[in-house]
């Protein structure tokens, strides 16, 4: 990658304009300067180009800490603008406090409209979960990452990782799954299940559960996925080919709920939390996605609060 | 924010879109600039800056796109074989394509991104039905047809070529002075009758 | 019904930095003033400049109160302003030996040209508890530093320029010669672009100048004690005041724009050639403010890693370039405190499904 020096060394950019602190010292909209706002821009696009396939990026540093969703912010902040309606969720509710505090962030450096309702929103970022509810073409749906290499489990060093994926060697990741098969007659990987994307790129869909996997394959929206700490940008575009790995003879699994349902809204079909309940120690168990649960609640006939829908000036 | 960022973050997201549904024709939002070439300068504002190069390949150096990009960008001027973006301002590569770099094997997103500066569409339309695009972002396995038409058939024959050693290739935009703009990302696969 | 809500996020939120108030500023001691905690925590400043890549020693120490004392954070918050601030330029190359030096010693040579000053270090002193501080008389100590003052009117001033220890190394034809090669030409910036290994000098450099102290520190002791092969000497270690050039856009010419404290340690190596004499190399540590055990560190660390193959973790350099950042080490360490309970679901289910296949459920595994 060539440096990124301007040519004649001593004379501001030609674009020095848009680097100049905001009047009154404010930030800059969506906190992230133009020059930032363009290069992660630019990355976005060659994601999208080569679906699954990790772009590096000059990641920077954000108010909030690297580990809890400075790349998810990063593509919010670059896309983001007044007409669009943001949702943030983190393990699939909308009030848990990673959400609600990168929801303040973005909506004090934008003062964009913010939704719990997944079918008002135009960009959702979403940490661990994909909304049981299915997305629309015009939506964007940006995932928080940890670690965005799915090679990980089987190989600590980037440079070797990037080789593999330059050959489409994924023979040691194969191998690991077999291996747990052979000794467990399970394969053991939870959530960050190993996909496939455009038969081509072995792609880590961030640590959601297997559950939601099925979502991401011949999706209608948009994917966008950002790991803010080791500073990776991937995408799948919509209409794309995603499959987990699995074998013939032994066929990739979901996770079972044995036929439970969710003890608010009475659905059999979403992924559960299970809540221990703290007098008893009694199980009960509830939908993860908590607007979605409401929703089932309210057309029950069920009284409970209406999606929260803020426009703030 | 102010006008040009917003200009900036609107045309964006049209350009975005029209890279995740190729084949499909979306309007820039705001154009910039003078035209016929305020579409191209919309893309150029949106995307480039100091940090990357750039090249406008045109035969005829009537149309001042080079030195209005780098004067409004700060964009370094390169060979069409090192740009990060080539401008194809004559809507024609002329075989141009082939020269632009696709990334290496570790780094396949250094590959070019294009940018083809199309006149108002000719009368005769039908070509474009000679060609299939299948891959991400187009619904079905039998594909669409592409829908902007009046883009030379050779640039897709040459496109196929230049993309064939997938992620390996290069990136395009086709656009119209009036804001219309149809993506072909190289995982966009491309047949010609 | 058993189900507990988790509701109430925002106010949450909103009750913790209120608490943090509190155990801030709820007690009965004046509060600080970011000035005091420049002047007399000056370490803690130049630790956070350090590591927050920013030279601004107010809001660094602003930055310390802010953060009540966690450096870790502290130098976070530096980082994130950072982020906001617009880039003007590149100031031009600074030659090192042009320091205004306000500390300088060698443990390579006995003596060496314009001499060892020890300058304002604790290296000397007698780590005992000193409990006249806790009632320490403001009047008494001016007193004693106007006294000082007094006494150092009459002393002979320093040499301007104090020649580098190591040139007189590289005249003897001691030193390995150094050239940049390929990648090793001219400047990657780590803030504009993601790292890949191998990564240039520049780039080494970069990232262990605005690397966590005491990451550093772990991973050269390791080195020192024998997980590595540099069994340093210290050639030269400067404290002082280096100033910034930088080139006037209008009329060309090339001003000083201001100084910054710095410490710099160069640290020799045996190095054992393929071809030729052997030779010492070099390693080479540069940070903001006054941190010795982190410039000695960097130094061991960049020899390290400018070795073959890794033979230990220090020498590795992905490993050590990839760890040494605070903000992204800190931050990831204490994610894990965010909710992971739908990832944990999927690990139940996994657990659970291979306890059914072997016939237990719900007890010990043998």
């Amino acid at each position: 990658m060539t440096p990124g020096l301007p040519s004649r060394a001593g004379t501001p950019p030609a674009d020095w304009r848009d680097t100049r602190p905001p009047a009154g010292g404010r930030y800059s909209y969506a906190f992230l300067d133009e020059g930032a706002k363009r290069e992660i821009r630019r990355r976005i696009l060659k994601a999208a180009a080569i679906p699954g396939c990790q772009v590096p990026f000059g990641s920077r540093e954000m108010p909030i800490a690297r580990g809890w969703g400075t790349g998810g912010l990063q593509l919010t902040l670059s896309l983001i603008g007044p007409e669009d309606v943001l949702k943030v969720i983190d393990q699939g509710a909308d009030d848990s406090v990673n959400a609600v505090n990168i929801k303040k962030f973005v909506t004090r450096v934008t003062g964009v409209a913010v939704t719990t309702d997944t079918a008002a929103a135009t960009m959702i970022q979403t940490r661990h979960r994909i909304p049981e509810e299915p997305l629309q073409p015009h939506q964007i749906l940006i995932f928080q990452v940890p670690i965005p290499e799915p090679l990980r489990l089987v190989e600590p060093s980037e440079r070797e990782t990037r080789r593999m994926h330059a050959e489409a060697d994924y023979s040691r990741m194969w191998l690991y799954l077999y291996e747990d098969i052979v000794k467990f007659n399970e394969i053991t990987v939870g959530a960050r299940y190993p996909v496939l994307v455009n038969c081509r790129h072995l792609m880590d869909p961030s640590p959601i559960p297997r559950w939601d996997l099925a979502k991401l394959h011949q999706g209608e929206a948009l994917f966008l996925f950002c790991a803010g700490r080791e500073k990776r940008i991937y995408a799948v575009p919509p209409h794309t080919e995603v499959q987990p790995l699995s074998f013939e003879d032994f066929a990739f699994r979901v996770e079972a709920f044995a036929g439970r349902r969710c003890a608010r809204c009475g659905s059999g079909g979403t992924y559960l939390d299970e809540v221990i309940d703290d007098a008893t120690g009694r199980r009960t168990y509830a939908c993860s996605d908590t607007a979605f649960c409401e929703k089932a609640r309210r057309s029950c006939g069920a009284a409970e609060d209406p999606p929260t829908r803020e426009g703030i000036a | 924010m102010d006008a040009s960022g917003r200009r900036n973050q609107k045309n964006y997201r049209s350009l975005l879109q029209s890279l995740s549904r190729p084949g499909r024709v979306v309007r820039l939002a705001d154009l910039a600039g003078v035209p016929p070439l305020s579409a191209a300068m919309a893309i150029a504002e949106c995307l480039l800056d100091s940090e990357v190069g750039f090249c406008v390949d045109d035969s005829s150096c009537a149309h001042g796109l080079q030195r209005a990009i780098a004067e409004a960008t700060g964009a370094r001027t390169e060979c069409l074989e090192a740009a990060d973006f080539v401008f194809f301002s004559e809507g024609d590569s002329r075989g141009g394509v082939r020269r632009a770099k696709r990334g290496r094997s570790e780094f396949p997103e250094e590959g070019a991104t294009l940018v083809y500066c199309l006149e108002s569409p000719p009368a005769d339309v039908s070509d474009r039905f000679r060609v299939r695009l299948t891959g991400p972002g187009i619904p079905g396995p039998s594909g669409i047809a592409p829908e902007m038409p009046g883009i030379p058939v050779q640039e897709f024959q040459d496109l196929m070529i230049v993309n064939a050693d997938y992620p390996l290739g290069v990136d395009a935009f086709f656009v119209r002075p009036n804001g219309e703009v149809m993506g072909l990302p190289r995982s966009t696969r491309i047949r010609v009758r | 019904m058993g189900y507990v809500a988790v509701r109430g996020g925002a106010a949450a939120i909103e009750n913790s930095e209120k608490f943090s108030l509190v155990r801030r500023a709820g007690g009965a001691s004046g509060l600080l003033t970011p000035e005091q905690i420049r002047e007399q925590l000056y370490f803690a400043v130049d630790r956070v400049m350090g590591e927050g890549s920013l030279y601004a020693p107010d809001l660094a120490a602003l930055a310390f109160k802010q953060a009540a004392g966690d450096s870790f954070e502290a130098a976070f918050i530096l980082r994130s302003y950072r982020t906001t601030l617009p880039r003007i330029g590149y100031s031009e190359p600074v030659a090192p030996d042009g320091m205004r030096v306000i500390r300088r010693i060698s443990a390579a040579f006995k003596d060496i040209p314009g001499g060892q000053i020890l300058g304002p270090t604790p290296d000397y002193t007698l780590r005992l508890l000193d409990f006249e501080l806790q009632e320490e008389s403001a009047a008494r100590t001016r007193q004693q530093i106007r006294q000082l003052l007094r006494e150092t009117n009459r002393l002979d001033p320093l040499p301007e320029r104090f020649p580098k220890v190591v040139e007189l190394l590289r005249r003897e034809g001691l030193l390995v010669r150094r050239h940049a090669s390929g990648k090793d030409r001219g400047l990657t910036d780590i803030t504009r672009q993601a790292l890949s290994f191998p990564a240039p000098r520049s780039a080494q450099l970069q990232s262990l100048a605005r690397g966590e102290t005491g990451g550093m520190l772990a991973l050269a002791y390791s080195n020192m004690r024998g997980y590595g092969s540099v069994h340093p000497v210290i050639g030269e270690l400067r404290v002082g005041f280096l100033s910034v050039p930088f080139r006037n856009p209008r009329s060309g010419s090339v001003e000083c724009i201001g100084e910054v404290l710095v410490t710099e340690a160069e640290v020799i190596a045996r190095l054992a050639e393929a071809e030729g004499p052997a030779r010492f190399s070099l390693g080479y540590g540069l940070c903001f403010g006054h941190n010795e055990t982190k410039a000695i560190a960097m130094a061991v660390l960049d020899r390290a890693m400018s070795g073959g193959e890794p033979a230990a973790p220090s020498e590795d350099q992905e490993f050590v370039l990839t760890h040494v950042d605070g903000i992204e080490s800190m931050g990831f360490c204490n994610h894990y405190k965010l909710p992971h309970y739908v990832t944990f679901q999927s690990e139940l289910d996994r657990l659970r499904r291979i306890q059914a296949g072997s016939g237990l459920t719900g007890e010990e595994n043998p």
